[in-house]
């Protein structure tokens, strides 16, 4: 059986975070460590890195006949530790948003993906300065009846 | 209530103790003794992160000057103090960190 279109978009998603490299034209490596539905702890040789999930489907109204629409809500963390600066982890910011823009249809897998509504940073200091950015994206996507 | 400077050389006994070299920022370096406590600690983000709380345990004397990001080096590793906690009995808790405050 073929993959869900959801798989599909996530499969793209992650191929997409993986491309974040200073050879692909980004100012960090984050692409490196990319890692989906992560369920244990990230260590030191995983940051920075990315954590992605799809943490929820929701059903969006107005989509065509014989379709379901849904909107993907996809959960990106970026994780860093040690002494990145606040500025670095901006741009890691922008190096995350402008890899999403580079294609909002994932190669025509989605109708679209929604501006997010919001993004959070947050830093706690231990044995290392550890600072978490949070982004969560909406990606619309028509499926047929009855499949995810 | 202060313990007594015996009191206090006596809970810092040479097998619980380990020495960390002291440099105040713009200051001389001097060996004190500490208790090394590094506990696992887990930071959560959204994501779990292993990670270590260290803390050295110092006689308030040896520190009476500290301020943050003054570095004690343990074990050839150097931290810098992040958290001062003075109990007013003659203990300070240092809350250390690899990197700078």
């Amino acid at each position: 059986m073929a993959n869900t279109k959801r798989q599909q978009i996530m499969d793209a998603v992650r191929t997409r975070l993986q491309s974040i490299t200073v050879t692909n034209g980004y100012d960090f490596n984050l692409g490196n460590h990319v890692l989906e539905w992560r369920t244990t702890m990230l260590n030191d040789n995983e940051m920075p890195g990315i954590v992605f999930r799809d943490i929820q489907n929701i059903k969006v109204e107005r989509g065509p006949v014989a379709y379901f629409r849904w909107g993907l809500n996809i959960e990106i963390n970026i994780i860093t530790q040690g002494g990145t600066s606040i500025t670095d982890i901006r741009k890691m910011l922008g190096d995350v948003y402008k890899a999403i823009g580079t294609d909002v249809r994932w190669g025509g897998l989605a109708i679209l993906t929604e501006q997010p509504n919001n993004d959070e940073i947050q830093s706690e200091q231990q044995e290392r300065k550890i600072t978490g950015v949070s982004i969560r994206l909406q990606i619309i996507y028509d499926s047929p009846l009855w499949e995810a | 209530m202060p313990f007594t400077d015996s009191e206090i050389d006596y809970f810092f006994d040479p097998v619980l103790t380990v020495d960390a070299i002291y440099t105040p920022q713009g200051g001389q370096a001097s060996t004190i003794k500490i208790i090394f406590d590094n506990d696992f600690k887990v930071v959560d983000l959204s994501t779990g992160i292993e990670s270590a709380a260290p803390a050295a345990i110092c006689k308030t004397s040896d520190v009476a000057s500290v301020k943050h990001n003054d570095t004690l080096v343990i074990s050839s590793v150097t931290y810098y103090v992040s958290g001062i906690q003075q109990d007013g009995t003659g203990i300070t808790i240092l809350i250390l960190s690899r990197d700078m405050v």
